[in-house]
C-alpha cells in the first residue's frame, strides 16, 4: 500500500470531523450553509477589530514615543503586549467551548466508524487534527489581526527590540498561549468525561460548558481593561500572577532577554500551567482511547433520573409547551449555553458600567458624587433588559429535534395557538423584565431610596416594551422551527444592534434617571403611563395576530435583494 | 368510514400520488403496500394532515377533512415510520406533552400515562430521557402516544420496525382488539407477513396509483404467497434472481 493510500482514511476523517465542528445538529442544510457564512463574517469582524485597535493605539503611542523618558512607554508596552496575547487566547477559548460537543470521538463515531476497517488510532488522530485545524483558523486570524498592533507598539525610539524580533517573539509566545486556552478547555471536558460516573457525564459537561462560556464572557471586560493594568505590571504586582495572559507576557519578556525575576516567575507559572493542562488533556484522550468501547457501550445502559417538573394549569396546551420549554432549557447544552453566554454579555456590560462610574469605591465608603451613582444605577437595567431578552429569544429560536415537530403540527389548531405561543412570552418576560428587575432594584434602592420603586416600575415597562419588540415577528413554538443563522451580514447586524443599543439605552437610562433624580416624580409617572398603554396595545395586537396566523415550522432566508425604499 | 377520493399530490413537476382512492371501514385493518418511492408515505402524511393534497379529498364518517381540519386531526392517531420524538424528554414527559396538546385533562393523564408505561413495558425506564432508549422502546412510546386520546382512526407507518418479538406480539394483539372495537386502522408496511397476520384487506400502490386491492383470507402460507405474487405482478417488479446473481458476481469479482 502506498503512503498516499494509507493516509487516505486519515485525510477523509479529518475533513469529516472538521465539517462536523460547524454542525450543531440542529440546522437544516440551508441553515448549516448560513452558519458557515456567519463564521466567515465573525472571522472578518475579528480582522476589522485588529485594524480598529491599531487606529486607536496610533495616537497613544505617538505621544509615548514623544515623551522625554522611556518609562511611560515601557509600562504601556507590558500591558499592551499582555492585551495582544490575551485577545487571541480569549477568542480561541470561546470557540473551543462552543465546539466542545465535538472535542472527543463520540457514540456516533463509535457506532459508525468502529465496524469499518479504520484503526482506532486513525479516528482519534483525525479528531485531534480536525480540532487543530479549526483552532488554527481562528488562531491565525486573531494573530494576523493583532500583528499590526504589535508592530506599532514595537516601532519607536524607546522600543528596546526591533520590530521584526518583537513580532517573532509575539507569535512564538502568543500562539502557544492560544494553544494553552484550547488545551485547557479540552482538559476540563476530558477530566469530567473520565472521572464522573457515566450517568452524570452528559449533564456535567453541559453545565460546565455553560459555566465556561459565562465565565469567558464575564472575563472580556477584564481582558479589555488590561491596558489599564500597566501600573500593576510595572510595580510587579503579585495579583497579575492570577492572569494567564500575564504568564505568557512573562515568557515573551524572557525570550527577548528581559528576564527580570518577576517576569521569569510569570513565565515559570505559565510553563507549569501549560504542562498541567497538556498532561490532563493528553491523559483524558489516552484514557478514552483505551476505553472507547466500554465507555460508549456503557453509555447506552444509562438510567439517568431526569428531574421532572410538571405544572398545573387549567389550559393544557399552555402547560404542555411551558413544561417542554423548561425541560429543553434545563437539559439541552446548546440552548443553555446560548442563553447563559449571551446573558453574561449583558451582565458584563452592566457591571462594567457600574465599575467605571466608581460604584465599587462608593460601596467601600469613598466620596463619589451622588449624581454619578444615580447615573450608574439608571444605566444598569438597560444592558440587562436588552441583552438578556435577545439571549432568551435566540435560544428559543434554535430547534432541538426538527424531525420530531410533527407532533406539534398534528395538534395545531386556532383555539390553542395563543396558549402554545404563550411560553415564549413567559420566558422573554422572565429574562427581559423579572431578572433585570431583581438584579437592579436593590442597587437603585441603595442609591436613591424609596424613589427606586418608581424606577423599578420604569424598568418593568421598558422590559415589557422590549418583549413586544422581540416578539414582533414571532410565530413559533419554542425550539420547533428550523433556524437560519446570519440572515443579515455580521457587520449589518452589529451596526443595527449597536444603534438600537445606543439610542434605546440613552432613552431608557434617561427615563430611569428621571424617575430617580428629578425633583418631582410626576414626569416619570406620566411618561411611564403612556408607555404602559403602548405596551398594552402592542400586546393586544400581538395576541390577535397569534390567534390568526398559523405556526411557523420552517425558517426562511430573506430575499437576496433587500430594497431600501429610498425613493 | 375513512375514505380517500382521488387524492393527488404533486411536487413541482413530480407526481408523487396520483388519484388514489380507497376506504377503510369501521372494524377494518387495511394494509397499504408498495415498493419504496411508490407514494405510501406521502399518502400517509396527507391522511394524518401533515401534507395538504394538491387535489382530491379525505372523508371521515361523511365529513370532509378540509371542512374542519383540527377536528379531523383530533380523531387520528399516528405512528410515524421513524421514531422521531424529543429524545431529551422522558417517556412520561413526552406522553404528557402529547396528551395536553390533545386537550386531555391533567387528572385523566395522571391515570393514563403511568398505566400505559407499565403496559408498554416502559415503566422501569420512566426516569430516563428517551435519548437512552432503543428504537423498539421509542416505537412503543409512539404507539402509546397515538392511542392516548382514544382515536377513531389509527395510521401506522411501519410500526413493527425495531420491535422485539414480545412487543410485536403485543402490538398485533392490540391492533386486532382496537379494530374489533369498531375503529379503523390504516397500516402502511413493506412486510407481507404482517399484512397477512394483521390486515383484512390490502391496497397495493405502484408509481403513485392504486394498482390492486386484495382481500386477505385463507391459510397463512398460501395467503402470503398469493399476496406476494399479486404484488410482484401489479407493481411490475423485476425477476430478482438474475439481479441477485449479478450482485454476487460483482462483489466476488
Amino acid at each position: 500500500m502506498t503512503s498516499a493510500a494509507a493516509n487516505r482514511p486519515f485525510a477523509l476523517l479529518t475533513r469529516h470531523f472538521f465539517r462536523a465542528l460547524f454542525d450543531f445538529g440542529v440546522f437544516t442544510q440551508e441553515g448549516a450553509d448560513a452558519f458557515v457564512r456567519l463564521i466567515l463574517g465573525v472571522v472578518s469582524l475579528i480582522a476589522t477589530f485588529g485594524l480598529l485597535l491599531v487606529y486607536m493605539y496610533a495616537k497613544k503611542y505617538a505621544a509615548l514615543f514623544a515623551a522625554p523618558t522611556g518609562q511611560p512607554y515601557a509600562e504601556a508596552l507590558l500591558a499592551d503586549t499582555t492585551l495582544a496575547i490575551a485577545l487571541p487566547m480569549w477568542i480561541v477559548a470561546v470557540i473551543t467551548v462552543l465546539v466542545s460537543h465535538s472535542l472527543f470521538p463520540d457514540e456516533t463515531d463509535f457506532r459508525v466508524l468502529m465496524p469499518l476497517p479504520v484503526d482506532r488510532t486513525v479516528i482519534f488522530r483525525s479528531k485531534l487534527a480536525a480540532l487543530a485545524a479549526f483552532a488554527a483558523l481562528f488562531t491565525a486570524t486573531a494573530h494576523a489581526a493583532m500583528s499590526p498592533l504589535v508592530m506599532l507598539i514595537s516601532a519607536g525610539r524607546w522600543a528596546p527590540d526591533g520590530v521584526l524580533l518583537s513580532l517573532l517573539a509575539f507569535w512564538a509566545v502568543s500562539v502557544p498561549a492560544s494553544l494553552f486556552a484550547l488545551v485547557a478547555v479540552v482538559a476540563v471536558n476530558g477530566a469530567l468525561i473520565a472521572l464522573l460516573p457515566r450517568g452524570r457525564v452528559h449533564a456535567a459537561v453541559a453545565a460546565m460548558r455553560s459555566a465556561m462560556l459565562g465565565a469567558l464572557v464575564l472575563a472580556l471586560p477584564l481582558v479589555l481593561a488590561l491596558p489599564a493594568q500597566s501600573g500593576r505590571l510595572a510595580e510587579q504586582s503579585r495579583l497579575m500572577m492570577l492572569a494567564p495572559p500575564a504568564w505568557f507576557m512573562g515568557v515573551d519578556r524572557v525570550l527577548l532577554g528581559h528576564g527580570e525575576r518577576y517576569f521569569a516567575e510569570l513565565a515559570r507559572i505559565g510553563g507549569a500551567a501549560f504542562a498541567l493542562v497538556a498532561i490532563v488533556g493528553g491523559w483524558s484522550y489516552v484514557w478514552l482511547y483505551r476505553r472507547f468501547d466500554r465507555v460508549m457501550l456503557h453509555a447506552l445502559g444509562v438510567s439517568r433520573r431526569a428531574r421532572s417538573r410538571r405544572r398545573r394549569d387549567n389550559r393544557p396546551a399552555r402547560a404542555a409547551v411551558a413544561d417542554f420549554t423548561a425541560a429543553t432549557l434545563r437539559r439541552s447544552a446548546l440552548h443553555q449555553g446560548v442563553v447563559i453566554a449571551l446573558s453574561m454579555c449583558g451582565v458584563a456590560l452592566a457591571v462594567n458600567g457600574a465599575i467605571r462610574s466608581g460604584m465599587a469605591g462608593w460601596l467601600s465608603g469613598a466620596n463619589v458624587p451622588a449624581r454619578e451613582i444615580v447615573g450608574a444605577v439608571s444605566w444598569m437595567p438597560i444592558p440587562l433588559i436588552v441583552v438578556l431578552g435577545v439571549a432568551a429569544r435566540t435560544s428559543l429560536a434554535l430547534p432541538i429535534e426538527p424531525k420530531a415537530n410533527w407532533v406539534f403540527q398534528l395538534t395545531e389548531r386556532d383555539a390553542i395557538r395563543g396558549d402554545q405561543l404563550h411560553a415564549a412570552e413567559r420566558v422573554l418576560t422572565l429574562f427581559a423584565v423579572v431578572i433585570p428587575l431583581a438584579l437592579t432594584a436593590p442597587w437603585q434602592w441603595l442609591a436613591a431610596g424609596p424613589r427606586a420603586v418608581l424606577a423599578a416600575a420604569i424598568t418593568a415597562i421598558i422590559g415589557l416594551l422590549w418583549v413586544e419588540a422581540l416578539l414582533r415577528d414571532w410565530q413559533r413554538i419554542p425550539f420547533t422551527c428550523s433556524y437560519m443563522p446570519g440572515k443579515h451580514t455580521v457587520a449589518q447586524s452589529s451596526l443595527a444592534a449597536f444603534g438600537i443599543f445606543v439610542v434605546g439605552g440613552a432613552i431608557g437610562s434617561g427615563l430611569e434617571f428621571l424617575s430617580l433624580r428629578a425633583p418631582s416624580p410626576v414626569p416619570a409617572v406620566v411618561i411611564g403611563s403612556v408607555l404602559v398603554l403602548l405596551a398594552a396595545l402592542m400586546r393586544r395586537q400581538r395576541r390577535a395576530r397569534w390567534r390568526a396566523t398559523p405556526l411557523a415550522f420552517d425558517d426562511e432566508l430573506p430575499p437576496d435583494v433587500v430594497r431600501f425604499r429610498l425613493d | 368510514m375513512l375514505e380517500l377520493r382521488g387524492l393527488t399530490k404533486r411536487y413541482g413537476g413530480h407526481l408523487a400520488v396520483d388519484h388514489v382512492s380507497f376506504h377503510v371501514d369501521r372494524g377494518e385493518v387495511v394494509g397499504y403496500l408498495g415498493p419504496n418511492g411508490s407514494g405510501k408515505s406521502t399518502t400517509v402524511n396527507m391522511v394524518v394532515g401533515l401534507l395538504e393534497p394538491t387535489s382530491g379529498s379525505i372523508w371521515l364518517d361523511g365529513i370532509r377533512h378540509s371542512d374542519d381540519p383540527a377536528a379531523y386531526r383530533g380523531r387520528i392517531g399516528y405512528v410515524p415510520e421513524e421514531p422521531y420524538l424529543y429524545t431529551h424528554l422522558t417517556a412520561t414527559e413526552y406522553l404528557t406533552l402529547v396528551g395536553r396538546l390533545r386537550g386531555i385533562a391533567q387528572a385523566r393523564l395522571d391515570e393514563k400515562v403511568p398505566e400505559l408505561l407499565r403496559l408498554f413495558l416502559l415503566w422501569d425506564s420512566r426516569y430516563s430521557t428517551m435519548a437512552a432508549y432503543s428504537k423498539g422502546m421509542r416505537q412503543r412510546v409512539l404507539l402509546a402516544a397515538a392511542l392516548l386520546h382514544n382515536p377513531d382512526v389509527l395510521v401506522l407507518d411501519e410500526p413493527f420496525s425495531g420491535l422485539d418479538v414480545n412487543a410485536s406480539l403485543l402490538f398485533r394483539a392490540l391492533l386486532g382488539m382496537f379494530a374489533s372495537a369498531g375503529r379503523m386502522i390504516l397500516f402502511s408496511t413493506h412486510r407481507f407477513d404482517m399484512v397477512e397476520k394483521v390486515c383484512s384487506r390490502a391496497v397495493i400502490l405502484s408509481a403513485g396509483r392504486v394498482a390492486a386491492e386484495h382481500a386477505v383470507a385463507g391459510d397463512a402460507a398460501s395467503e402470503r404467497d398469493a399476496l406476494e405474487r399479486l404484488f410482484v405482478r401489479v407493481t411490475a417488479q423485476e425477476d430478482y434472481q438474475p439481479i441477485a446473481r449479478r450482485i454476487l458476481d460483482l462483489v466476488q469479482a
